[in-house]
C-alpha cells in the first residue's frame, strides 16, 4: 500500500469526514484521497456501510403520529426559506433608508433653524440701529432741553378746553421746537387740535396735537415766531387757522 | 442497503417532491430515532430532534450530494448534529437553572440520565463492550478519536486499534446476520 495512503488511513481524518467534522481544507484533502486512491474509497464506502448497519442495529420504532406532524410541518413551511443574506441585506437597506431619511429631516430642521436665527439676527440688528437712532434723538433732545438757549412755554386751555395743557420748548440757537402734550380734552371724532406759529401776523401750521407715548415731539421751527396758538380744526388739520376756535395761546413777549 | 429506494428518494428530493419525506420516514425514521435516543438519552427530546431534523432535511435537500456520501450518512449527520445541539441547549438551560436556584439542589448530569425503560433491540450484543464504547463515542457522541481517548481515558493508539477491530468485527457480525437471514 502506498505509504501516504497508509499514513492517511492510520489517522482519523476519514472517520471525521464520515461524521461531517472536517474543516473545509480537510474536506478537500479527504475528497482528493477518495478520488485518487481506490483503497481510501473502499474504506470510506465500508465505513458508511458500518455506520448504517451499526446505527440501524439501535433502531427504535418511532412514536405514533410523528410522521403526520412532520409532514404537516414540512407542508406549512416554505420549501425554500428566504436566504438569510437577502433578509439581512433588506433589513440593512431599510435601516440605512430610515437613517438617511431621519438625517435628511434633521438637516432640513437645522436649515430652518439657521434661517430663523438669521432672521432674528437681522431683526436684532435693525432694533440696534433703531435704538441707536432713538438714543441719539433723546440725547439731542436732552441737550436742547438743558441748553440755556431753550425757552419753555406752557400753553393752557381757555374755557372751551380747560383741561388742555401743553408745554412747548423753543431753542432759537439750534432752531428746534418741541412740544410735550400733557393733557388734551376729548373732541368729536371729526375734530383735532392743531398748533400754529404766529409769524409776521400769519398763522403758520406746525402740527396736529395728540397724546403720544413719547413725551416730547419735535415740531417745525419757525423764525420770528411771535406766539404759539392751538385751535380746534376739522379732522386732518387746516391750511388756515380758524381763529374762532382758538383754545390756547402763548405769546413769546410775555 | 436499499440502492433502488435510495436512488428514488434522492430523485424526489432533488425535484422537491414531498413524497420524498414520506419515503424517507418510512425507510429511515426508526434508525434515525435510535440515533437521536442514543445521543440525547431522552425519548421526548429525541422525538423533537427527529422532527426538527426532518424539517432541516427537507429545507436543505439541495445540500445533499450523492457523489460525496450515501443518503443514510447524510441523514445521520443531520440527526446527530441536531441531537448534539439539543443536548447542549438543554445543558445550558439546566446550568442557568442551577445558577439561579439554591446551590444545595443536586442535579443529575444529562449524560447520566437512565433510559432503562427503553428496550433497545441491540444487534451488537456479540460485540465486546470495549469496542462498542469506542464506536459509540465516535458515531453517536460526535467525538474525534482524540476526544474519545481523553474522555474514555484510553491511549489514542488503543482507540484507533479498537475502532478498526470493532468495525471489522461488526462487519463479521452483520455478515453472519445477513447470511442467517438469507438461509
Amino acid at each position: 500500500m502506498n505509504e501516504r495512503v497508509k499514513i492517511f488511513l492510520e489517522g482519523d481524518m476519514l472517520e471525521r469526514y464520515l461524521m461531517g467534522r472536517t474543516s473545509p481544507m480537510e474536506t478537500q484533502e479527504v475528497e482528493h484521497y477518495i478520488d485518487t486512491y481506490p483503497k481510501v474509497k473502499d474504506t470510506y464506502i465500508e465505513l458508511q456501510e458500518n455506520l448504517e448497519e451499526y446505527a440501524s442495529s439501535y433502531a427504535i420504532p418511532v412514536p405514533e403520529g410523528l410522521k403526520e406532524e412532520i409532514l404537516k410541518e414540512v407542508r406549512t413551511k416554505p420549501s425554500k426559506a428566504l436566504p438569510v443574506l437577502a433578509i439581512t441585506a433588506c433589513a440593512a437597506a431599510m435601516f440605512f433608508g430610515v437613517m438617511t431619511f431621519m438625517i435628511f429631516r434633521q438637516n432640513q430642521e437645522l436649515l430652518e433653524d439657521r434661517q430663523l436665527t438669521s432672521t432674528l439676527i437681522e431683526q436684532l440688528n435693525d432694533d440696534i440701529v433703531s435704538n441707536r437712532e432713538s438714543l441719539q434723538s433723546v440725547e439731542e433732545q436732552f441737550m436742547i432741553l438743558n441748553s440755556a438757549a431753550t425757552e419753555k412755554y406752557v400753553l393752557r386751555g381757555n374755557r372751551r378746553a380747560r383741561k388742555l395743557e401743553t408745554v412747548a420748548y423753543v431753542n432759537a440757537l439750534e432752531k428746534k421746537s418741541y412740544v410735550n402734550v400733557v393733557s388734551l380734552p376729548e373732541l368729536p371724532e371729526e375734530q383735532v387740535y392743531q398748533i400754529w406759529a404766529d409769524v409776521d401776523g400769519h398763522m403758520v401750521p406746525l402740527d396736529i396735537l395728540k397724546i403720544t407715548k413719547e413725551n416730547l415731539v419735535e415740531i417745525p421751527y419757525e423764525e420770528r415766531m411771535a406766539s404759539l396758538n392751538i385751535t380746534i380744526e376739522p379732522k386732518g388739520g387746516s391750511e388756515e387757522a380758524t381763529v374762532d376756535n382758538l383754545v390756547a395761546n402763548i405769546s413769546f413777549n410775555q | 442497503m436499499k440502492p433502488f429506494i435510495e436512488k428514488h428518494i434522492v430523485q424526489l428530493l432533488a425535484a422537491r417532491d414531498e413524497r420524498a419525506i414520506s419515503l424517507l420516514y418510512d425507510h429511515y425514521a426508526d434508525a434515525l430515532y435510535g440515533v437521536a435516543i442514543k445521543v440525547t438519552k431522552d425519548e421526548d427530546l429525541a422525538k423533537d430532534v427527529l422532527q426538527n431534523a426532518f424539517v432541516k432535511i427537507w429545507k436543505k435537500a439541495d445540500n445533499y450530494d450523492p457523489s460525496k456520501a450515501r443518503l443514510f450518512t447524510w441523514l445521520f449527520r443531520v440527526v446527530q448534529n441536531t441531537a448534539i445541539d439539543a443536548v447542549r441547549s438543554r445543558q445550558r438551560k439546566q446550568s442557568k437553572e442551577v445558577q439561579t436556584n439554591d446551590s444545595n439542589v443536586y442535579h443529575i448530569p444529562t449524560t447520566q440520565l437512565a433510559i432503562d425503560h427503553i428496550d433497545l433491540k441491540n444487534h451488537t450484543d456479540g460485540l465486546e463492550e470495549k469496542y462498542k464504547v469506542v464506536i459509540d463515542a465516535l458515531f453517536f457522541q460526535g467525538m474525534t478519536q482524540q476526544e474519545a481517548s481523553d474522555e474514555l481515558n484510553i491511549p489514542l493508539g488503543t482507540v484507533k486499534s479498537r475502532l478498526k477491530i470493532g468495525l471489522r468485527e461488526l462487519r463479521k457480525l452483520f455478515g453472519v446476520v445477513i447470511v442467517f437471514l438469507t438461509l
